[in-house]
């Protein structure tokens, strides 16, 4: 990944970050109820698959099918796991966030920082 | 968990077909999975109505979005006959009325004999596989499949002009031997073109599947 290299997108951090949070455990539904938890964002499976096969094709994350179980009619789940390529542009997105939040301060908005 | 509760326990069968024959097929498994997984839960917070709510959104949104990649082929041959249908509709509009275009007997005596004599000419399984082919879009399949789907319409839309031809025809024998009452000679004019009118429509729908599985059968083998 070179300087010039785009930064990850909102949503794309979000997925990733999703699915380090979930460790072995993130697939499709655990990673939409996850952001529907935490930043109240009710995404549409769709959605979701578009923006992880689009991480998959850039190598950020990779991906396996898993077991097949009863309550999911007889479908196997696909997880997802964050590579170290993924890591390293969820960093580099938050570096350059913090860099540019460096010294500002958004008092007309009533925020505190 | 009582029995009401376990004789519904799949998810919304309409909108699930929807969205596995929308769904590219790498990600149909895992994807109709998470759905029925989180729609049993729901389910499980005895809350179905807005279960079935959140399951057909899903299916829409996430079908809709798919589709135009996936059955790209199937959408542009119905928006085509949309269009069709829309200016068709327009022109009969500005002509006039649209029931004078309308006779149930001119469509019973086109429709349902040019299917009947495609089906004779050709069999149920190549009927079945040509509009198969047509809406799905299929990569699967060989030569000789494309070939006798391409017949089958060709068959289908060659019977209806021929069928509205003789009818016609028919019609204006019947007007001939009636001559004298000459107030019933225009309606009776009018009814006896639709049924070519009707099969003309057919034949030029027809053209476009014939044309559209050549495309296919080109881009795919």
């Amino acid at each position: 990944m070179t300087a010039k290299d785009k930064f990850l997108g909102e949503f794309e951090q979000f997925l990733l970050l999703s699915i380090l949070k979930l460790g072995d455990n993130a697939y499709g539904s655990t990673i939409r109820q996850l952001l529907a938890d935490i930043i109240k964002r009710d995404v549409t499976i769709g959605a979701l698959y578009t923006t992880l096969e689009r991480l998959e094709k850039k190598g950020l994350v990779d991906s396996k099918m898993g077991e097949v179980t009863q309550e999911r009619g007889g479908r196997a789940k696909k997880y997802f796991k964050v590579t170290a390529k993924g890591e390293y542009a969820l960093k580099r997105s938050k570096q350059a966030l913090t860099s540019m939040w460096e010294n500002i301060a958004l008092f007309q908005l009533g925020l505190d920082s | 968990m009582n029995n009401s509760t376990t004789r519904i326990q799949q998810p919304p069968k309409i909108a699930s077909k929807f969205l596995s024959w929308a769904l590219p097929d790498y990600i149909r498994e895992p994807v109709l999975g998470d759905l029925s997984e989180e729609y049993l839960q729901r389910i499980a917070n005895n809350k179905l109505l807005a279960a079935n709510y959140w399951y057909w959104r899903q299916a829409m949104k996430s079908g809709t979005q798919f589709m135009f990649k996936t059955q790209r082929g199937f959408v542009m041959f119905i928006f085509s006959i949309l269009v069709f249908l829309g200016f068709t509709l327009m022109a009969m509009v500005l002509g006039g009325s649209i029931d004078i275009y309308i006779d149930a007997q001119s469509v019973l005596i086109i429709f349902p004999p040019a299917f009947a004599f495609t089906l004779a000419a050709t069999s149920l399984k190549e009927v079945k596989q040509a509009f198969t082919i047509l809406f799905g879009n299929d990569a699967s399949q060989n030569v000789q499949a494309y070939k006798s789907s391409q017949r089958v319409f060709s068959v289908l839309g060659y019977t209806g002009v021929v069928l509205g031809m003789f009818m016609t025809l028919i019609g204006w024998v019947a007007m001939g031997t009636n001559m004298d009452d000459i107030n019933a000679f225009g309606p009776a004019f009018a009814i006896s073109i639709l049924t070519l009118v009707y099969g003309m429509a057919l034949k030029m729908l027809c053209y476009v599947a014939e044309q559209k599985i050549q495309t296919l059968s080109e881009s795919n083998l």
